[in-house]
Order: structure tokens, then sequence, then C-alpha cells
């Protein structure tokens, strides 16, 4: 099934039965995630919250499958993401990093944020309306022949954004999307993600970015979905947050 | 020298193939003289030098960025003199033995071959040069392997920088690095750049890359390119085999 015959009938975006995770070190395991149930909507934009080493970004590494699944099954619209299926899955999923360093790695901006449709072979027209849009998207035009080392920290979240959007995903996962960003590039980065139309899943530890721009959030704890609901009412229940890390 | 590459001299604009087959064909032709052929080195100098006053390369930044090279090229024949001391020519009283006119002609070659090096560089962008390459039909996994590490290069830097920054504010007034945290810094950095590597392969993967990086095509070649690389070529070949200084 395709993603537009997947919204047509209606199906979840990304729906999770049973999910467990747990990394081994020294012959000893350590769970991560435990039995793990959830359903995201096509449009949707979900905030992934928990304290350290909860399991955030393991979670959107094992949506994307560079974390291979053990327990439990996720399906994209209908699509099992398993090693077979994982270039479909790709093509359809983009992963905002943490750190823009490990993302860009082209040479010049343009080049970075054309690198996903070039691999999926589009004509050099289209990976170049695309890569246009992408950056007219996150505002960073001008900046498309600049050399990514030469890039402030901001523009440099802003470039690996447009990296994903090229790609026209979606689902766009963010890790922590704020980390080092000053004040400015903050709100400017709130906009931007507001503006994006694709379901959105955004792991982080700014409470106050996640309400702006997400209507549902969700708290993991110890491994588990503690709570699941509306922003608004988990973001301010400082009872709850309190007593699971936050 | 990135920024440089997008000049708008007619050395940039040349086609990226032309510029690296006549690079490749002038390093092959130039460390094909024999040891002892110093006046056919020295009239291949023409080449950089031609290049350098036709594509305005200022030569202030070229010393500058190449000097460590030259030292390097210094040294690399330095010990001919002492191993061959077959007299071949004398001038007044100066006897040129075989190891110093070795020790010169490898120096000149080491020499030009860098600065020839040194304007493809300066002249064409990076992705411009690994097009060039695939166009040449170098295997797809050395070009992807070479634009990394052009890349990756940066990213070490900028690590091994913070690391220094870090030592260094924790070790006010001291020179250096002490000797004795060589060992785990070094350690470091081969582990930062091991999880940075794999990190940015994960990041090529989520973004369609299975073992290709593709370039984008660029123009045709016209009738300048052609004439360059004609020129250049018989140039190479006249000089290397009809005629004899």
């Amino acid at each position: 099934m395709n993603m537009k015959e997947c919204f047509e009938k209606k199906n979840p975006l990304l729906a999770i039965k049973g999910l467990s995770f747990h990394y081994e070190f020294q012959k000893k395991k350590y769970p991560v995630l435990k039995e793990l149930n959830l359903r995201i909507e096509q449009g949707e934009s979900v905030g992934l919250i928990g304290a350290n080493g909860v399991g955030k970004s393991t979670f959107l590494k094992l949506l994307v499958g560079l974390l291979e699944l053990e327990i439990g099954e996720i399906s994209i619209c209908g699509i099992a993401v398993e090693p077979s299926n994982y270039a479909k899955i790709r093509s359809k999923i983009g992963y905002v990093f943490q750190d823009s360093n490990h993302q860009l790695f082209s040479n010049t901006v343009y080049d970075d944020v054309a690198f996903g449709p070039r691999n999926y072979g589009l004509s050099q027209a289209e990976v170049k309306e695309r890569t246009e849009n992408a950056l007219k998207k996150v505002n960073i035009l001008p900046l498309q022949d600049r050399q990514i080392h030469r890039l402030s920290g901001g523009e440099k979240k802003l470039a690996a954004i447009a990296t994903i959007l090229s790609m026209e995903p979606e689902l766009i996962l963010f890790d922590e999307p704020t980390v080092a960003l000053d004040p400015r590039n903050r709100r400017n980065l709130v906009t931007i993600v507001n503006d994006l139309p694709q379901t959105k899943i955004i792991a982080s530890h700014d409470l106050d970015f996640i309400e702006k721009t997400c209507e549902r959030t969700i708290l993991l704890y110890d491994g588990k979905i503690i709570a699941d609901g509306p922003s608004k009412d988990i973001l301010h229940d400082f009872m709850l947050l309190e007593n699971h890390g936050l | 020298m990135d920024l440089e590459s997008s000049g708008n001299q007619w050395i940039h604009l040349l086609h990226p193939v032309v510029k690296v087959m006549v690079t490749i064909t002038y390093i092959l032709f130039l460390v094909s003289y024999s040891k002892y052929a110093l006046s056919s080195i020295l009239i291949m100098g023409i080449y950089p030098a031609v290049m350098i006053i036709m594509g305005d390369i200022s030569l202030k930044k070229l010393w500058k960025r190449l000097k460590a090279f030259f030292l390097l090229a210094f040294f690399l024949g330095i010990a001919n003199p002492f191993f061959d001391h077959r007299p071949i020519f004398s001038i007044g009283n100066i006897t040129i033995t075989g190891g110093i006119l070795s020790f010169i002609t490898l120096y000149l070659k080491g020499i030009f071959a860098i600065t020839a090096s040194y304007l493809l560089i300066i002249s064409t962008k990076i992705n411009d040069i690994c097009y060039a390459f695939r166009c040449l039909r170098l295997p797809k996994f050395l070009v992807s392997i070479f634009l990394l590490i052009y890349r990756y290069l940066f990213l070490l830097l900028e690590e091994a920088e913070k690391m220094m920054q870090a030592y260094a504010l924790r070790a006010p007034g001291q020179k250096g690095i002490h000797f004795k945290v060589w060992g785990s810094m070094i350690g470091q950095m081969l582990l930062r750049s091991m999880d940075l590597a794999e990190v940015l392969y994960d990041s090529m993967r989520l973004r369609g890359f299975h073992g290709e990086y593709y370039f984008e095509s660029k123009r045709k070649m016209e009738e300048k390119d052609y004439l360059f690389l004609m020129i250049c070529l018989l140039f190479f070949i006249l000089l290397r085999f009809f005629i004899k200084f």
C-alpha cells in the first residue's frame, strides 16, 4: 500500500504494537523501551518528552530502522518497518539529527540538500526544484552556495531541516531540534516547524518548544508511556512532570 | 581555497574533466623523465608558470599554502648526493655529481607536481573534481571516499580544536600539550571519529545512499575546452618525445 492509498483508507500513519527494546553491554541487558503501544494519525504533531536516557532517541531510531526491531511491530501506513522495507520507509520519513554536523556531509548547502533527491533518481530539473523549494521553506536560499563548515549553528539546523524537506517526507522526526539554538533561531524554528504540513514527532527536553509546536504530547518514563494527551494538559501538570524526571 | 575555486577567471570556467585530464597527464609525463633530465624538467615548468600568470593566481598565497609541501619535497631526495658521486659536468671548479643532479631534478618534479595539483584545486570545486573522476571512470567507492574524507577532515579538525581548547583552559600557562596526555587524546579522537563516521553513514543511509555519490552533471564540453586540452597534450607530448634538450 502506498502512502496516498493509506491516507485515503484512513489508516494511522504510524502504528506501534508491543514494542520493546534493550541495549546489551558486557552480556547484560538494559531494557530501554517496554511494551509500547501507540497510534499517530496523519498530520498530527506529537511531542515526545522524558528524562535523559529514557529512550526518546532510541524510539526515533527504531522508526527508521537505524536500530533493528526486537520485539513488537511498527508499521508506517501499513508498511512494516523491517529490513526489506527500509528503503521504502526511509523515502517517506525524514530524520533531523540532534547535532546538525551529523547530518551535513557535503561541501555546500545546495549539494547536501540535493543529496536525497539525487539518490532517489530524480531528474536534474526535479532535484533543482525540490532543493530550492526546501531552501526557501527554511529561508536559507541565499546560503545555497555556502560551505557547510562556514555556517553558524542556527544556519546548520535550518540546512539540516532543508535536507529532509527536499525528500518531501510524510513524517518528520526531530531529535532535540532546539539544542544549541539562540532564542531568535529558536523562535524562527517554531515558526518553520508549525508551517510544515507533515506529520511530526519531536523528541525534546524543551517543553516550551513542544507546547508551541505540538498539540499532543507523550511522556516516557522507565521505558513506558506514562501519559499521552493534549500538550497543554500534560505540560502544565507539574506534579506529573516532576514525578517522572522532568 | 574552496571559495577561490568558485572564481570567474578563464581557468575556473574550463570544464572540470579537461582540467583533471590535463593535470593527471602533466604529472604522469613529469614523473616519467629520467632522474638526470634537469633541462627537460625545467621546460616542463612552463605549464604551471603559464597557468599562474594567465589564471591570475596569487604567488604569495601559493607560497604560503605550499611551503610545507615544498619542504617535504626537498627532503625526498636529500640523500642522493651522498650515494651517487659520479661526476656529470663541471661549472668552473664545482663538479656536479649525479647525486646532486638527481636531487635537483627530483625536487623540481615534486614542486611542479604539487603546484599543478594546487592549480587544479584552486580553480575547481571539490564536487566538480569528483564529477570529473567519475566521468573518467574512477571507481565510485573511491570517489565517494575521497569526497567524504574532504568533508570529514573539517569535522575532525573541529573536534581536535575543541579538545585542545578544553585542555588549554584546564592547563593555563602550559605551552602545548604534555606528552603524557598525547595517548589519551589521540585515543579520544579515534573514538570520536569512529562515532562520527557511524552517525554520518546513518544520516546518508536515511537519505537513500547506497554506495554511490551522485553529482550534478555539468555543461557539455565546448570548443575552448577541447582547444585547451589539445594544446596542453600536444605541448607535453612534443616536449617528452620529440624535443630534446
